[in-house]
């Protein structure tokens, strides 16, 4: 259930058709805060759009369109976020996409009120199972154990090795003895870095003395999080680097300090202010430049990281910093960029106390060589602490911005889905929610290991049912 | 050896029968059994997933089943002008990324190219693997053509050669043993193969190439 979409919508009703209303999210939540969707901030633009976005609706977006054209067909110039919440409790009690349920109900289960389930034909019940090649309807050990072969070897199973699996007295065992034989292959190695390669959007050469930074060291620290039995919270908390030990091996060691001049230079932070990925030289150089306010670093992790996309008015928990100072939750100005206005407050009040903990960190140095260094007296004018929030809550610096991160499930949702969507190719279907779920919440709850969360993963009906 | 390589291309020019893996019936590439007259083929016999979840592999799965069946280097699968690697230069149509071009993810739908890009890098393995085992004491992988009445260039072969260089196929490519209807439809091929000009090689490039390519070996 996605505010953005019920935003786009809306506007297209209540306001010329090119101006998007990005407060649609917030109101929505604002109207059903107990649903699962405003517990995490992101809310999908399908909850009342189409497959393809907007400006098509789906049905329950086009019942709230319509609730809209009749409370406000006398009024001249409807307010928004007036009429939004009278739209929707006008249609809670239809079942817009005729599943069952009426909208209430779906909202606050956390099931699309737009879509009818039924009608997702890949959840339909395997009736006819006569098939002399799989098992159909149900995990087919063969089935998965190629799968493990394809999605973590990255080839088929040989004649010869379909015919010794064949025989083997625990089939269970072994697709988890070849999942763990291929977690080591160079194959799954080089699928870690192309992740990774979606994380940190390199741009730029390779190359320690890139003054802009050298990617390839963020890339090696996303992958050995992401490997080895590691906590994968390290991607926020590391203070340590990742360096590919011996050179060109495809090897990688973790080192507490650069160990020549030319790594110094291409990781200048000391060790007291590294976090991880978010601190690398290329980040800082790439997402702060030369901003008193590191926006573009604070929400390209958040989104890469958290899996929250303000631009999609994802994940917005506003901070009115002015204490009621505007008629909307509105951030602090503090570069005078005029954040407090209402159309732009509507993420920037989300955004901006996002921003505050990182402030002391340098981007770009044209004249000196505090590039990606941390500075204490940065940006002390329009920032005299480093306090801010995140998901809502206080936080008094990186420190604490790290921590309530990793901790979050939108962390481990966020990861899972990321290897989720590398194995599948797709988000889970309505029928797999439970099963994705388990799995985020097990990650979660079980030191965010990424191999184990596999290991449980190839164990799913969703992965091993053909 | 050039020869041997014109072969299958000419052969797919010029519409040989080229059959996908369990649909063996003589016709013409890419026409409908409306096209030709012919009656669809019935419904297999056999259940179907509902779920249908199948995913396309990706260029380094491509590459690495090509190279294990075909037994050939990774070097060895597909250059083009004869220098640059095919999934290198087709990497973003076979599913990969290309940072250096700000493709940081792979596509969410498979590119209109893909099924260009994808029959090239077979076609190009199997012909090389044929090449090699071709002049080579101890082939490979199309030795059976060799066998006693049978030879690369010669247009005929007994069928307990045909059916053994066909099951060596099905093994290698799709690691399963031919049905006796994929058999035949593998002689039918033959037949279709040669009528229109072609050798043993021919046949073997093409037949290497149908299963190579079809949905059963490209998606899992």
């Amino acid at each position: 259930m996605s505010s953005p979409a019920l935003l786009l919508l809306l506007s297209s009703v209540l306001a010329p058709p090119a101006q998007a209303r990005s407060e649609a999210p917030g109101l929505f939540c604002e109207t059903y805060p107990e649903a699962p969707a405003c517990s995490t901030g992101s809310v999908a633009c399908t909850t009342c759009h189409g497959l393809s976005g907007p400006p098509g609706h789906n049905p329950f977006g086009t019942d709230v369109r319509e609730a809209l054209e009749l409370l406000t067909a006398e009024e001249e110039a409807p307010d928004f976020a007036t009429w939004l919440p009278q739209a929707l409790a006008e249609v809670e009690l239809l079942d817009s996409d005729g599943d069952g349920p009426d909208n209430l109900t779906e909202i606050l289960a956390g099931t699309e009120p737009g879509w009818d389930s039924s009608t997702e034909p890949e959840c339909a019940e395997q009736i006819d199972t006569d098939n002399s090649g799989w098992d159909l309807g149900r995990y087919d050990p063969a089935f998965a154990w190629k799968r493990v072969m394809l999605d973590f070897c990255g080839r088929s199973p040989t004649w010869a090795e379909v015919q010794e699996f064949a025989g083997v007295a625990d089939p269970e065992g072994a697709i988890q003895d070849t999942l763990d034989l291929c977690l080591q292959s160079p194959y799954w190695g080089e699928i870690l870095r192309e992740l990774a390669v979606g994380v940190v959007e390199p741009i730029g050469p390779a190359t320690d003395i890139n003054p802009l930074g050298n990617w390839a060291w963020d890339l090696r620290l996303w992958a050995w999080v992401m490997s080895g039995d590691r906590d994968a919270a390290d991607l926020l908390l590391a203070d340590y680097f990742v360096v590919e030990y011996p050179a060109g091996s495809g090897q990688l060691l973790a080192v507490d300090e650069p160990r020549d001049s030319s790594e110094a230079y291409a990781q200048p932070l000391e060790a007291e202010h590294r976090y991880g990925i978010v601190t690398t030289r290329y980040a800082l150089a790439m997402r702060v430049m030369f901003s008193d306010v590191p926006r573009n670093l604070a929400s390209h992790w958040y989104r890469e990281v958290l899996g929250l996309d303000i631009a999609r008015s994802e994940g917005l928990f506003p901070i009115d910093e002015e204490d009621g100072a505007y008629g909307w939750p509105a951030p602090l100005d503090v570069d005078d960029k005029g954040v407090w206005q209402e159309d732009c407050a509507s993420c920037h009040s989300t955004l901006d106390p996002l921003s505050y903990p990182w402030a002391r960190y340098n981007g770009i140095d044209l004249d000196g060589d505090t590039t990606g260094l941390y500075l204490e007296d940065r940006a002390v004018d329009a920032l005299p602490t480093t306090a801010g929030f995140l998901f809502g809550e206080p936080v008094e610096g990186p420190a604490d911005w790290v921590d309530l991160a990793v901790a979050s499930d939108a962390f481990s949702r966020n990861t899972t889905a990321i290897f989720w969507r590398q194995v599948f190719r797709r988000d889970p279907w309505s029928c797999e929610a439970e099963e994705f779920e388990a799995l985020w919440t097990s990650f979660r709850d079980e030191g965010r290991n990424v191999e184990e969360m596999l290991r449980l993963m190839v164990t799913l009906d969703a992965y091993g049912t053909p | 050896m050039r020869a041997l390589l014109l072969g299958p291309c000419l052969c797919l020019l010029a519409a040989c029968a080229v059959p996908d893996s369990g649909t063996l019936s003589p016709g013409t590439v890419g026409a409908t059994p409306e096209d030709t007259g012919e009656a669809r083929p019935e419904e297999p016999s056999w259940a179907a997933s509902t779920r249908a979840d199948l995913r396309p592999k990706r260029w380094r799965q491509l590459s690495l089943d090509l190279q294990g069946a075909l037994e050939l280097a990774e070097d060895d699968i597909c250059k083009e002008t004869d220098r640059f690697q095919c999934t290198t230069m087709h990497v973003v149509q076979l599913g990969g990324i290309s940072e250096d071009n700000g493709v940081y993810e792979p596509q969410a739908q498979l590119p209109v190219t893909a099924g260009l890009s994808t029959e090239r890098v077979v076609l190009k393995a199997c012909v090389n693997r044929l090449e090699r085992d071709a002049e080579a004491e101890t082939p490979v992988v199309f030795g059976h053509l060799e066998g006693e009445g049978g030879g690369f260039e010669s247009s005929e072969l007994p069928e307990t050669l045909l059916e053994a260089q066909a099951t060596e196929l099905w093994r290698r490519l799709l690691a399963r043993d031919p049905s006796p209807e994929e058999l035949a439809g593998a002689a039918e091929l033959h037949a279709s193969v040669v009528a229109s000009g072609g050798d043993n090689a021919a046949w073997a490039a093409v037949l290497c190439m149908a299963l190579g390519t079809s949905t059963e070996a490209l998606t899992y």
